[in-house]
């Protein structure tokens, strides 16, 4: 449901390159929640790198929540209304789709995180497999591939939060991470266009197999990076 | 589901009923075979917005309102503008009007198909989800999902985004359509006519349930018009009021197993219908050509009287609301301004239009400053609670000897046709079920 989403510019079909769309996803008004869709702001403000910039922010498509509980701990991953089948005809549109939010895992604020999905760690709240309000990415991932569809490559760049709190503004730690992420995009970008990038490796199976989360150190070492 | 064995009584708990929008719960006690009590749980929380609503300024009650429900925002954004026009006493003019019933027709859209590819269509087909169909009917899956999309697509133009519209406003719109823009549409239109065409056709070929009960179908009726935005409240029992009379008619009671109020009539205390099938039983006569063709070739007696045939219904306004959106593109003209002016004075006023699942009333009094007093609003859903239940009642005693997967089922799918919103009524239902043994 592409008018759940602000368009930025459109990937550009650049030779031999997957489309890469970036998905900016919380709640513009929620402290660090909205990280992602800062994110996407800033990225689209410096012009074309070949990438569509959209945002979910708020507007029902929503995928990821500001709960992500430490790694092995069970980890959540949900939508709110509408926000499933939207992405279900964002699928056409890109080779790669990379969700950037605010987590919440018990690390450090400003942490990174970088998750392949779908992931048996990442949860789809029940929601998403019951009610027409909250389809969530697995389900729609289900009905992607029974029905036959396309579906891009997808993962999460998630900056692990300090808080949440209705009205304030982002927290430093937070800000930090931002900039590092906005500084070393490029990078980001060319390992994950690259399809031989150690950042695929085991993907891409449904459902997942093997441990989602990724060594950056293998892949973008610049990314490195532990908040606190 | 699980059932348990407990000192010769049986209880039989579905934990969550599933593709409704909302959260609540049935229960069912039976003893030596026979239905002792029905009761609709809702246990979502309240949500208060009559309450905070108050002290709000009146141009921003339709972006409030709107955050009601996902699914139907533009329902609860024209029922508070209708409302709060009639206290101001402004009148918007005709391409306003046509506007309106444009998005509407949007919304009606992208939920009617919703409902019957992804949520209701399983029920008939014998899945448990829509995913697990889509296998088996991709076609019809996809299908759907573009005629969603199509839905969507004129309410993110119309309304500056496809959820939560944010270009509504009391007196008319803060911005309006290009021509172009709405020109640009029509060829997917045309394509939605001939698919919402073909839904009746798929779905008057499901099998339903016989069950027909005598009931009160109440909606919006206009002279001239499929019933939308305006005018009067009709029922099948000769009801004919002015929406002012809406709450002499019509009372709400609270009952201590729900969180959403249940709507009655107030002189007998009877449960009554709203939704597509009170629509298309009282306004037959309005459905444009097409739609009304469809209606007379799917081989469904109307008046209607099956609920489980809404899906039928609701394909047949999917028809109407392509044919008339594609009535209003073409017809379009830019309107000098976009909204009536107003001149902001205490007053009162109500109205009532046809969301997607039925009809929602609203009334609001206001100050000299334009603040909102007091704000009343009625969910369809809320009004179809208590009809809910008394079919349950009636349903149930048929099939109380078939397996408890069976009634669950059967009590599953009455539900869904229903089309309920019960997080717009205050979200899953579980069903739990006492056998006696």
């Amino acid at each position: 449901m592409a008018g759940d989403v602000t368009s930025g510019g459109r990937a550009e079909a650049a030779v031999g390159r997957p489309r890469l769309m970036v998905l900016g996803c919380g709640n513009p008004f929620a402290g660090d929640d909205n990280v992602g869709l800062e994110l996407v702001r800033r990225l689209r403000a410096r012009g074309s790198c070949g990438c569509e910039f959209r945002d979910l922010s708020g507007r029902g498509a929503r995928p990821c929540a500001p709960t992500f509980p430490r790694r092995g701990y069970g980890y959540e991953f949900r939508a709110l209304p509408e926000g499933g089948l939207g992405l279900l005809e964002l699928f056409d549109r890109a080779d790669i789709i990379l969700f950037v939010d605010a987590v919440l895992s018990g690390a450090p604020p400003g942490t990174l995180h970088l998750v392949l999905l779908p992931a048996r760690e990442v949860v789809p709240r029940a929601l998403g497999s019951v009610s027409s309000h909250g389809w969530g990415l697995d389900e729609v991932l289900r009905l992607a591939l029974a029905l036959g569809r396309k579906v891009p490559r997808l993962m999460l760049l998630g900056v692990e939060l300090e808080s949440v709190a209705q009205g304030t503004r982002r927290t430093a730690p937070v800000d930090a991470a931002l900039e590092v992420v906005i500084e070393h995009f490029p990078q980001l970008q060319a390992a994950l266009q690259d399809s031989e990038s150690p950042l695929w490796s085991g993907h891409h199976s449904y459902p997942p197999r093997g441990s989602p989360f990724l060594e950056f150190s293998e892949a973008i070492p610049v990314l490195v990076r532990t908040g606190g | 589901m699980a059932g348990e064995m407990a000192k010769g009584e049986k209880t039989v708990k579905i934990e969550y009923l599933t593709r409704v929008e909302g959260e609540g719960g049935i229960y069912v006690r039976a003893e030596g075979g026979e239905l002792r009590d029905v009761k609709l749980n809702i246990f979502e929380p309240p949500r208060f917005f009559e309450a905070f609503l108050r002290g709000r300024h009146f141009q921003e009650v339709p972006d409030i309102t709107a955050r009601i429900c996902g699914i139907c925002p533009v329902a609860y954004q024209m029922s508070s503008v209708h409302a709060l026009e009639a206290a101001l006493g402004v009148r918007p003019g005709p391409e306003i009007r046509m506007l309106r019933r444009l998005l509407y027709c949007a919304e009606w859209i992208e939920s009617h198909a919703l409902h019957i590819y992804l949520l209701n269509a399983p029920d008939f087909l014998g899945y448990e989800s829509a995913v697990a169909m889509a296998a088996d009917h991709p076609q019809e899956v996809e299908r759907g999902l573009r005629l969603k999309k199509i839905g969507n697509g004129l309410l993110d133009l119309l309304g500056g985004r496809a959820t939560h519209p944010v270009s509504v406003c009391v007196g008319g719109f803060y911005k309006v359509p290009r021509r172009k823009e709405l020109e640009k549409l029509r060829e997917d239109f045309l394509w939605g006519l001939e698919a919402a065409q073909e839904t009746v056709t798929w779905v008057s070929g499901l099998t339903f349930p016989e069950f027909t009960p005598e009931y009160e179908f109440v909606s919006v009726s206009h002279p001239t018009e499929y019933p939308m935005n305006e005018r009067r409240i009709i029922s099948s029992v000769g009801l004919n009021i002015d929406p002012v009379e809406y709450e002499q008619i019509f009372l709400e009671e609270h009952v201590a197993h729900s969180t959403a109020l249940h709507s009655v009539r107030a002189d007998r205390g009877s449960s009554y219908f709203v939704g597509p099938l009170a629509r298309l039983n009282l306004n037959f006569d309005k459905l444009l050509p097409r739609a009304q063709a469809a209606a007379r070739s799917c081989g469904v007696s109307w008046p209607c009287h099956n609920p489980f045939m809404s899906i039928v219904a609701r394909a047949v306004e999917l028809v109407h609301a392509f044919e008339e959106a594609l009535g209003i593109i073409d017809a379009y003209r830019e309107p000098a301004a976009s909204r009536a002016e107003i001149q902001v004075h205490a007053g009162e006023g109500c109205a009532a239009t046809e969301a997607p699942r039925g009809l929602l009333y609203h009334r609001y009094r206001i100050n000299d400053q334009g603040l909102v007093e007091a704000a009343k609003i009625v969910p369809p859903t809320s009004q179809n609670m208590r009809r809910m239940e008394d079919d349950l009642r009636q349903l149930l005693p048929g099939v109380l000897n078939q397996p408890d997967a069976e009634i669950a089922r059967v009590s599953e799918n009455l539900v869904r046709s229903y089309d309920p919103c019960i997080s717009c009524s205050t979200h899953f239902l579980k069903l739990r079920f006492d056998r006696g043994r």
